[in-house]
């Protein structure tokens, strides 16, 4: 969740940096939005992207744990 | 700022995925399929939207004049080519509607195959240079000492002006340089032809040689 939590603010950030380009398109502003702002959009997409991963391993082994038939010993 | 359909597009995704992070931030909700959904909207589509958009948009305002008068030093260019009394090579370009707001990329750009990545990093060039040599020297030090880093081509010039128009070929200063012309030896731009293109630089470059 915490993980989650800093990938939404992260993206809020970059999102702040596209709209500043987008709205004073000078050079430092659009050098920015296409290095920072992408950098830390991609970066936050894959901080989600691990935790949905993450979430559905655990959930796999769980349901494999739970099939897999008990020791009779 | 000007029109442009990719620049709404961008800031309507911005919009909504800020709308979608500042939800989930505030309310805290429980980390179900739902939510996950939802922040992959917020966190994933969205952005990517808002960046690919952001990036035409960003491009286009790239070619803009606004956005190369907005480092001081060009500020006599662009004032030039705003100028509706100049008659600078330039200042004629940026009034025909061909050329319009877009002048300075429209003849500075590289026309080869691969012109937009080759004028882009050449444009990466101008932001270091300025950045870390020229942001505080005056505007009057510029005109007299900056010269355009290459020649500027007549391929450009050729890029409207063909030279297979029979017209152009009536005139006699064309036919007697054609060769010339074609093989780049002699600019279309130069002093007695139809340039300088802003001549308020080889001025500036004059009256300092000359000791003023």
């Amino acid at each position: 969740m915490r993980l989650l939590q800093l990938s939404a603010v992260v993206t809020l950030l970059a999102l702040a940096l596209m709209v500043w380009s987008m709205l004073q398109p000078t050079p430092l502003p659009v050098m920015l939005a296409m290095t920072v702002g992408q950098g830390l959009g991609t970066l936050a997409l894959g901080a989600f992207l691990f935790v949905v991963v993450r979430d559905l391993r655990r959930t796999y082994v769980k349901r494999r744990d739970a099939q897999e038939p008990k020791d009779p010993s | 700022m000007h029109f442009d359909p990719f620049l709404i597009a961008a800031l309507v995704t911005t919009g909504i995925a800020a709308v979608l992070l500042l939800w989930f931030l505030i309310r805290r909700p429980a980390l179900t399929k739902s939510t996950k959904v939802i922040l992959m909207f917020g966190i994933g589509i969205l952005p990517l939207m808002t960046a690919a958009n952001g990036n035409v948009a960003g491009f286009h305002a790239t070619t803009q004049r606004s956005f190369c008068g907005s480092c001081h030093v060009m500020t006599p260019y662009s004032d030039d080519s705003d100028n509706r009394e100049s008659t600078s090579l330039a200042a004629r370009h940026a009034r025909n509607q061909m050329f319009g707001d877009q002048n300075c990329y429209t003849c500075h750009a590289d026309y080869g195959m691969f012109g937009v990545i080759v004028t882009k990093m050449g444009g990466l060039r101008h932001v270091y240079e300025y950045t870390m040599n020229y942001r505080n020297m005056p505007v009057k030090q510029f005109l007299e000492e900056i010269e355009i880093r290459k020649p500027f081509p007549n391929s450009t010039c050729m890029h409207c002006h063909s030279t297979e128009n029979p017209l152009w070929g009536t005139i006699s200063d064309h036919t007697s340089t054609i060769d010339r012309l074609r093989a780049g030896t002699l600019s279309c731009a130069s002093e007695g032809c139809h340039g300088p293109a802003h001549p308020f630089s080889k001025e500036a470059k004059r009256l300092k040689a000359a000791g003023h």
